[in-house]
């Protein structure tokens, strides 16, 4: 009998041993200061190496950890069960604007605004936007990205004598000549969905306005999806996919195979953002010197009632637990990421700070695509970053549909509008 | 051996084990079905609403219907392919070592069969699709509609079939060998032999292959997470990925816990008619 | 409990080739994994189907590297023992009661077992994760052993039981009237005739626990605790382009499992099949 009590004590002990030791394996010496945030190149993980080895010093007996393990998974599941978790990170990264929000209502964020206020005078004012709510600040935004832009091989555009179009028609234009030339004009490798999904998204904003898109992708009460400016919108896109002008394994091609099709030169045109010119050329092209490409936002639409030389961005930047027990010390930290020394460096690998006077002049690139966002006044939102992940989810969906003529816009978003109907109760 | 109800200690720590980890969740999960949620925070009870939203979600019923393609295709690939395996190997000399061969892609972990078939399958350089290039054919999407169910259920298949050979062969093993004989005697080919003896001889194994198979198509998760990931285009997407997804990304704790509560009835449903079925086609000689 | 016949009855030589081609095909992905694994990234990509030139012994070294294969094989290697352990004794002290013992509430106590068998995982996953989110629990590795202890009791339990209910009761007889107590007759008797029953419940147990990736992959998401399954799983979604290196990965990986699997494939079978036979 002893024997028996003996051994559901043996037992429990070796749970409770692993309790502990499941706990137990996270903590390092001294006080943690613990960070988040999705996979980043090795240029840049080597910058931010560089920023905890500077913050250690000067506070010894702090350790940094940064979690990047949820890569791709991040802002699905990595950060939601990370913040669920016993050790939740006291700074995390994310994008402006529908995300920041959530965090903001599930109390899992600091209000930042008298940091904010300190740091004003060295970030650019329309870093800002998406960090706001209720008159708070709760992201203190590191870098401004440009999310489409469209890429194209500037060799094959000279040899068929093709200028940069200006407006819709142009562009059209362009891509009946590229075709009749035997190649793609358009190539995705949108098996992710949100290439297409930002791509198309663009033209939402472009064709209905503003305000009109920010308002049905918000879900206010009174609008739609299938208001008939998302639909005339869409029907760009499905027309695109008609006439040929876009790759018809869009959806099933992955995103790193798909650079090879750009680089043979097979396809010539291909929708993405800044990191085009240091990810992908630098680190997929078979040849980075010889590969030639230059970008031009999407081309006006003639009567579209949005403004025509907005552009599709993201502002990235980090947040506070609003349970860290660190502070002061996470405060410090934020304030050294914005250090104008570390985000120079940043733009050197092919960041674009929120922090001014930050990019190399004697950068071309830069400057080409610091000039385009400082021409408009319009940043809008990708559906994914800024709204609801669930509506973004279905819009995509309903992209990728349309794009290889699958649906027609109307089923389409009037499936979006079925999906969602839940959200809007 | 005198009852002596301190005995029951024996049994305790297991049985907490199981309360507190299995038992215990299965209620909570019950209730939070009921429960109105604000991300991570209960905000009311006693609600039907996320039940009533099962009824009209579109993803859900192509859930469903992606469930029931995969247990129809694997009923014959992982029971059909079990028993044609059983049958071939169960009359040949050094069987165990063919039965050892077919069994053994089941030892490996889920994410190395997954990430091989992934590649076996992948559009671009693929090795399906190499040898159908180097054939003269043209390169398919594997994983993507519509191929994507029947290409998972291949490798479930290619899985499962020796798990099913091996629980078949156990039968077919102990038939004695004189009724085989005097068939043979009589005239009987071997095809004979296995579908008017053998095989009704093991009935009983058949329909509990059955039921397995059919629970276990609504249980399989792994293969379809590391084969397909993401899926934004709900190509594969089947109850076991969607939940993950629901209360993952979308955070929906009221909804998600409603769909567990949906798939488990469905499992529960299905083994109680198997059963039932079972039952009334009467009992065979037990071994 | 096999018939030692291990001679043709029915040798159709037909059957034997289809058989031998079904072979050759089943086995066809692993051989290829194998054999890609050896060779440069130039080579496969050109030839996917080819042989290696030289055996490119680096890429799995690299493959180790990178995946960081030593940390994760440990932690799965750390939840695979501490699980199989507490299976093994706790299952084996319920069997034995449920089989040579009474007491009141023990039927009930059995049927409660069987009902863990039955139930999918989905039906608590849920309520299980935001149990242990209030335990404060998520994320580490307690969050994994704990449920698969639990779920593969039930099943050792029940094989054990049906083990324990074919020796015959005089064993203990002669013990009993010598005064053992019943925990002595379970340790000193009971238990070393049953090493052969043992040895299949930690092996299934072990390969279940250590192949498992959906609890992990719910429960853990910090890179540090995750075991091998999920650790694969994040890498495979990293380095797309590097093909020869994920199946380096994989071998390396595959290859103690089927060591394990060809000396222990008594016992996995029979652990593997003997939870639907049973039923």
């Amino acid at each position: 009998m002893k024997k028996v009590y003996f051994l559901t004590l043996v037992s429990l002990l070796v749970f409770l041993g692993v309790s502990v030791y499941g706990g137990g394996k996270q903590e390092g010496k001294g006080t943690v200061l613990r960070v988040a945030s999705s996979s980043e190149g090795p240029e840049h993980i080597a910058i931010y190496d560089k920023m905890i080895a500077d913050f250690e010093a000067k506070h010894p007996g702090v350790t940094v950890t940064w979690d990047r393990s949820s890569g791709d998974d991040y802002q699905f599941q990595g950060l939601p069960s990370l913040l669920q978790s016993s050790t939740p990170p006291d700074i995390y990264s994310e994008w402006a604007g529908n995300r920041v929000k959530n965090h903001y209502l599930d109390h899992e964020a600091m209000d930042l605004s008298s940091l904010a206020d300190r740091l004003r005078p060295i970030i650019d004012d329309s870093a800002w936007s998406g960090a706001v709510f209720d008159g708070k600040t709760y992201m203190i935004p590191t870098s401004q990205d440009v999310t489409i832009m469209m890429w194209y091989n500037v060799d094959i555009f000279n040899k068929l004598n093709l200028k940069v179009p200006k407006t819709w028609t142009e562009f059209l234009t362009v891509c009946a000549k590229i075709k009749e030339a035997g190649m793609t004009p358009i190539l995705m490798g949108n098996s992710d969905a949100w290439i297409a999904g930002n791509f198309v998204g663009l033209f939402l904003y472009r064709w209905a306005g503003e305000q009109k898109t920010i308002d049905i992708l918000s879900l206010k009460p009174g609008t739609k999806f299938t208001d008939p400016d998302f639909v005339k919108a869409m029907q760009f896109a499905y027309d695109l996919g008609k006439l040929g002008y876009i790759n018809k394994d869009l959806n099933t091609l992955e995103y790193e195979p798909s650079f090879a099709r750009l680089f043979d030169g097979s396809a010539v045109m291909y929708p993405l953002g800044t990191w085009f010119k240091t990810e992908i050329i630098q680190g997929i092209a078979p040849d980075p010197e010889k590969a030639n490409f230059d970008f031009f936002n999407l081309p006006a639409m003639e009567g579209g009632k949005g403004d025509q030389s907005s552009y599709m961005g993201v502002n990235a930047g980090f947040m506070m637990n609003a349970k860290t027990k660190h502070r002061a010390l996470a405060e410090e930290f934020l304030t050294m990421m914005v250090a104008p020394e570390y985000r120079k460096e940043f733009a050197k690998v092919g960041d674009f700070p929120s922090v001014k006077d930050t990019l190399d002049p004697s950068d071309s690139y830069a400057m080409k695509v610091k000039a385009m966002m400082n021409q408009t006044k319009t940043v809008v939102a990708p559906p994914d970053t800024g709204y609801n992940l669930e509506m973004s989810t279905a819009l995509y969906q309903a992209m990728a549909k349309v794009l290889v003529n699958e649906m027609t816009p109307e089923a389409a978003l009037a499936e979006v509008e079925t999906k969602i109907s839940h959200l809007r109760q | 051996m005198q009852k002596n109800n301190w005995y029951i200690l024996y049994a305790l720590p297991a049985v907490i084990l199981v309360t507190a980890l299995i038992a215990l969740p299965t209620i909570f999960t019950v209730l939070f079905s009921f429960t109105e949620w604000q991300r991570f925070n209960i905000t009311g009870f006693g609600t039907l609403r996320h039940y009533a939203r099962a009824l009209k979600d579109l993803t859900l019923g192509k859930a469903f219907v992606h469930n029931f393609l995969y247990i129809l295709f694997t009923i014959f690939l992982e029971v059909g392919a079990g028993l044609i395996l059983a049958g071939l190997v169960n009359h040949l000399k050094h069987s165990i070592v063919y039965r050892g061969l077919f069994f053994s892609p089941l030892i490996l972990p889920s994410i190395v069969v997954g990430v091989l078939w992934r590649q076996i399958y992948a559009a671009e350089g693929g090795l399906l699709n190499t040898i159908i290039i180097a054939l003269g054919g043209k390169a398919v999407s594997w994983l993507d509609q519509p191929y994507t169910m029947i290409s998972v259920s291949i490798v479930s298949g290619w899985l499962f079939a020796g798990y099913f050979m091996t629980i078949f062969y156990s039968g077919l093993s102990r038939i004695s060998r004189s009724v085989i004989e005097s068939a043979i005697i009589d005239g009987a080919t071997p095809f004979q032999v296995y579908t008017k003896i053998e095989l009704p001889l093991i009935k009983n194994l058949i329909m509990l292959s059955l039921l397995i198979v059919t629970t276990g198509g609504f249980k399989g998760f792994d293969l379809f997470q590391i084969m397909l990931r993401r899926d934004p285009m709900e190509s594969g997407i089947v109850l076991p990925t969607l939940l993950v997804r629901i209360f993952f990304e979308n955070q929906d704790i009221g909804y998600g816990s409603a769909i567990s509560m949906i798939l488990t009835a469905v499992v529960v449903l299905i083994m109680v008619i198997i059963s039932l079925i079972n039952k009334a086609v009467g009992e065979v000689e037990e071994y | 409990m096999r018939s030692k016949r291990e001679e043709t009855i029915l040798p159709h030589p037909l059957l034997i080739a289809l058989l031998v081609i079904l072979l050759v095909i089943y086995l066809f992905p692993i051989l290829w994994m194998y054999i890609s694994s050896a060779r440069s990234m130039s080579d496969f990509v050109n030839n996917p189907l080819g042989l290696p030139d030289s055996l490119h012994f680096e890429n799995y070294r690299q493959a180790f590297e990178m995946a960081n294969l030593g940390h994760h094989l440990l932690i799965s290697a750390f939840i695979t023992i501490i699980s199989v352990l507490c299976v093994t004794v706790l299952s084996s002290l319920a069997a034995y009661s449920f089989s040579r013992l009474t007491y009141a509430g023990k039927n009930l106590l059995y049927a409660f077992f069987f009902i863990g068998l039955i139930l999918p995982v989905q039906s608590f996953l849920v309520g299980m994760f935001i149990e242990f989110k209030v335990l404060g629990l998520l994320n580490t590795l307690s969050s994994v052993i704990l449920p698969l202890t639990a779920l593969s009791l039930p099943l050792a339990i029940l094989l054990m039981k049906a083990y324990f209910d074919t020796l015959p009761s005089s064993l203990e007889d002669s013990a009993r009237i010598e005064g053992a107590s019943t925990f002595q007759i379970f340790y000193y008797i009971i238990m070393p005739i049953s090493t052969a029953i043992v040895v299949t419940v930690i092996t299934f147990t072990a390969v279940n626990v250590w192949n498992e990736f959906l609890l992990p992959f719910v429960m853990i998401q910090t890179e540090n605790l995750k075991p091998i399954t999920t650790s694969l799983y994040v890498f495979s979604t990293k380095h797309s382009a590097q093909l020869t290196l994920k199946l380096a990965a994989l071998t390396i990986i595959a290859t103690p499992m089927f060591i394990v699997y060809f000396v222990f494939q008594k016992q996995i079978q029979e652990g593997i099949t003997a939870g639907a036979l049973k039923e």
